[in-house]
């Protein structure tokens, strides 16, 4: 068999069997409901809005929610598969993995593609309960919802190979998933920073304030190209612009920036070896 | 089916492994000996390509590990020291795990005839959080076998087992090795090496001492064959004859036994029940008794008694 | 290399109209120089019509004391016609000045002065950034009849129209331009120079003129036309009592109520039943102005409960999942 081959079979042993392991468990659907109950407060505060104004001007009042929910299902991917590394390697039984015909690549990307096939299952689930919704509050779904749910499979990808990367560098599982959660939230609260200050008129704001509106700017404007969310505003950016050759690039961006971060972490694991 | 040549391997300044060369054949059972921290651990993680040499070569089947990566994989069975398991699986989960990533044929019938041999089907359904550590020995066992490999790498098969485990382990050593296949074994049991190996290398801070078949082995540290024996009717002459033999180096008699010390180019069992008979002795009981593979490893370790040659062979 | 030339604006329908446009080089002088003409003719004007009138109060005057002395009478026709006032020229036209008149592509640049002899002058060289609008499109400002004094605005055409059960309400469409936050009030605030500040990745949506009053709003269902509304004048006229407090009307100059009254606000006025629209503007000739589609939604106020319990069907799932796998592993177990 070719060297094409045997990854291709130990990449889909060991999905499967990760797969399995998280569908027979009862984490992933403590999440999902938890994703949708907090995704339920913006609904709610959306349709407080409405009914307390009687008019409200929205832009696309469930992308925030489900963007919210998708976040909260990517990172505890992004953290099982951390741990799931990190522990396997503290256990020993990656070692005994790579006994076998295995190698970093394979097992590498067994973990990315057992998680992003988790990640779509999660996705549809969401988009189901989110059409619902949609049509028990009219709020509608219009093209820019798929498209963001499509947008999100790249962002989960993006996480999901972040979260990797850190537990091939870590020694600890402990140490690579409070790493993970800090970074993520970090660039999120940059990000959402920035956003509210940007909101803010200058005339408003003192200048203190304007000089940390421009440090953060600064900041958030490295970062985008770092953090995993940075990817996902690209893309609904060219969306929203409706402009064919900012959205492939976009996607080409994100795709980069993945694989960048699995072969990263593909590296890592063979430098760092696999044993205890 | 391996060879090294000038396998090292350093961590900083630490010398783990020094320039070995051991060569294992096809069909052979090799027992891999040495102190602890010797570098036996290390060498099996050189072959297996878990840890990279800091120089020297590393053939298995006769290929380069690097270049025929996944192919020769597939033909090493590998039981660690330690048994890692998946512990919210069961035995038959784990074992078909395995089978499907090893692509093993007729996965559910092999499954059940590696846990019979291991003595384990009954325990297929149960989880392996429950298993002692006996049966996860056990349990690596029949994982290694799952796949049919030609090639078994077992370091410490035995241990953690109770005679009845051991004595399982070894059958499934020589029936293995009877179909075959080649068995590199690291173990600190020499009685079981001493029965089942052909051929043993022993490592001592990083170093190949010796590599030879047990007999040569011991025959290359002790040059004596000591035959005790119990006796009636024992009388001086019997000593003072045996000692005229040109085969008997010392016949020495105390505390009711007699211990002739022979050459070790022959049985001279037959001879010396013969003058005993002569001088009107009867022969109650007669033992000879040679070095152990335990004294002799001692005696190599503890004197780091290099028994190869410059060019690495066994002299 | 650019020259000094002269330049001034021109203000068609005058100066708080908002239009304008430059004119450069004799252009500018000429219509400056109009200008002048038109204001030197007004005031001449303003000056016969002051005289005029002074001869006319005059003869008033002597009418006035012929009537109260001989009691003659004077018909309508016989008394002289007060003198009409002359109005002011609306259009206008700033003076003509001189300038460097910058006009190029989007990019970066350097600028500087140079001297006669050819050479930079130190400290004038300065960074020129030429930017333009990201996209275009139309703006509403929608009045809802409940709260007239808070308006809101619809600004991208991503944006959807919420509404809750019937309402009323009154659109005012503008075109607009999207600029980038920083580069637009770098430009437009030079009086608050941190404007911009920190704001390069935020864009900006800015209204620019209103559309015409021939203007239609289009609301369709179904992508049919169902209803076609035309900019009309409105008056808030207040009520007595507690309710409200205030009624909106439509504005009719030629009635007495009205009279001396200017209308509140010109708006599309549309009154919607709960259902799903869209919205768009469409010129005199039919055209659709673009960008300035937008969907209208009433949304069903629902109990939150129902989607508390929509969000707990995974858990569900995952609890049955989880039991039944610890059922089949129990009997695996037992049955062995």
């Amino acid at each position: 068999m070719s060297k094409m081959g045997n990854r291709t079979n130990a990449i889909k042993v060991i999905a499967r069997r990760d797969i399995k392991s998280t569908v027979n468990g009862l984490g992933i659907y403590v999440v999902a409901s938890l994703a949708f109950l907090v995704a339920m407060l913006f609904v709610r505060s959306n349709l407080k809005g409405v009914t307390e104004n009687g008019l409200m001007v929205m832009a696309n009042p469930l992308n925030y929610p489900f963007f919210i929910a998708v976040i909260i299902g990517a990172t505890y991917l992004a953290l099982t598969s951390t741990m799931s590394v990190s522990r396997e390697r503290d256990q020993g039984t990656l070692e005994v993995l790579f006994y076998g015909p295995i190698d970093s690549v394979a097992y590498v990307l067994a973990k990315f593609l057992e998680q992003l096939v988790t990640f779509l299952g999660l996705v549809i689930v969401y988009m189901v309960i989110f059409f619902v919704i949609s049509i028990l509050t009219n709020f509608g779904m219009d093209g820019s919802f798929l498209a963001m749910a499509g947008l999100s499979v790249l962002l989960a990808a993006a996480i999901v190979a972040f979260g990797l990367l850190l537990s091939t560098l870590c020694r600890s599982a402990r140490t690579s998933v409070i790493l993970l959660l800090v970074l993520l939230i970090l660039f999120l609260a940059v990000d959402v920073v920035a956003g509210i200050l940007n909101s803010m008129s200058a005339k408003d704001m003192s200048v203190t304030l304007v000089y940390i509106r421009v440090a953060v700017d600064m900041v958030n404007r490295g970062l985008q190209w770092i953090s995993p969310f940075g990817y996902l505003n690209r893309g609904m950016l060219a969306i929203g612009l409706g402009s064919a050759s900012l959205i492939l690039g976009s996607i080409g961006a994100s795709l980069l920036y993945t694989i960048v971060l699995l072969a990263l972490a593909i590296r890592f694991l063979e430098r760092r070896g696999v044993r205890k | 089916m391996i060879q090294t040549e000038g396998l090292t391997k350093k961590f900083g300044g630490l010398t783990a492994v020094d320039d070995l060369n051991i060569h294992v054949e096809k069909g052979e059972i090799y027992g891999f000996l040495g102190p602890n921290g010797a570098g036996k651990t290390t060498t099996i993680m050189m072959l297996l390509g878990m840890e990279r040499p800091t120089a020297g070569k590393i053939k298995l089947f006769g290929k380069d590990l690097a270049q025929n990566y996944f192919e020769i994989k597939r033909r090493i069975g590998v039981l660690s020291e330690f048994q890692f398991l998946y512990e919210d699986m069961t035995a038959k989960e784990y074992l078909g795990f395995f089978a499907d990533f090893y692509e093993v044929e007729n996965p559910e019938r092999k499954i059940d005839e590696v846990l019979s041999r291991v003595d384990l089907l009954d325990r297929k359904h149960e989880l392996l959080g429950g298993y002692s550590k006996g049966m996860k020995q056990k349990l690596g066992m029949a994982r290694v076998l799952l796949h049919d490999p030609d090639l078994l790498i077992l370091d410490e098969p035995q241990s953690s087992l109770d005679p009845y485990g051991i004595r399982e382990i070894r059958d499934i050593i020589m029936e293995e090795n009877q179909k075959g296949k080649t068995l590199f074994i690291s173990s600190h049991i020499l009685s079981e090496i001493e029965r089942t190996c052909h051929r043993v290398g022993i490592i001592s801070n990083g170093k190949l001492l010796a590599e030879d078949d047990l007999t040569h082995l011991k025959h290359q540290i002790a040059n004596e064959m000591e035959i005790s024996v119990e006796l009636e009717g024992y009388s001086d002459a019997i000593a003072s004859s045996l000692e005229e033999l040109e085969f008997v180096t010392s016949a020495v008699y105390e505390d009711s036994r007699l211990t002739v010390k022979t050459t070790m180019d022959d049985d001279y069992r037959a001879q010396i029940s013969r003058v005993i008979a002569s001088h009107g002795g009867i022969v109650l009981s007669m033992v000879a008794k040679e070095i152990s593979l335990e004294e002799a490893f001692v005696i190599i370790t503890e004197q780091n008694l290099s028994l190869l040659t410059k060019e690495g062979q066994a002299s | 290399m650019l020259e000094r030339q002269p330049y001034a604006h021109f203000y068609p329908d005058g100066f708080y109209a908002g239009v304008s446009e430059i004119l450069v080089g004799d252009a500018a002088e000429k219509k400056f120089q109009e200008y002048r003409d038109a204001i030197e003719g007004y005031w001449q004007a303003v000056n016969d019509y002051r005289q005029a009138y002074a001869e006319y109060e005059q003869r008033m005057a002597e009418i006035l004391e012929e009537v109260s002395q001989t009691g003659k009478t004077y018909t309508e026709d016989e008394l002289p016609k007060p003198p009409e006032q002359p109005s002011p020229p609306i259009w206008y036209v700033t003076e003509a000045t001189e300038a460097f008149i910058v006009n190029l592509p989007v990019g970066e640049y350097v600028i500087r002065t140079i001297d006669d002899q050819g050479r930079a002058v130190d400290g004038t060289e300065k960074k020129l950034k030429v930017f333009d609008k990201r996209r275009t499109g139309v703006g509403y400002q929608i009045i809802p009849e409940s709260k007239w004094t808070r308006p809101v605005q619809s600004d991208d055409a991503s944006q959807i129209l919420y509404l809750e059960g019937t309402r009323t309400m009154y659109l005012k469409a503008f075109r607009e331009s999207e600029y980038n936050q920083h580069d637009y009030l770098k430009m437009t605030s030079l009086e608050q120079p941190l404007a911009g500040a920190g704001a390069t990745s935020a864009y900006m949506w800015v209204h620019e003129t209103e559309v015409p009053n021939d203007t239609k709003v289009q609301i369709l269902q179904g992508g049919k036309v169902v209803m076609e509304a035309e900019y009309k004048p409105y008056y808030v006229k207040q009520t007595p009592g507690y309710a409200l407090g205030y009624e909106i009307v439509e504005f009719d100059p030629e009635a007495d109520e009205f009279a001396g009254r200017r209308p509140s606000f010109e708006a599309v006025k549309l009154e919607l039943e709960p259902g799903t629209y869209e919205i768009r503007a469409v010129d005199s000739s039919g055209r659709v102005l673009e960008g300035s589609v937008r969907d209208i939604r009433s949304v069903n106020v629902v109990p939150m409960w129902q989607l508390y319990v929509l969000s707990l069907l995974p858990l569900l799932v995952g609890l049955v999942v989880v039991v039944r796998r610890r059922r089949t592993r129990v009997v695996k177990s037992v049955t062995a």
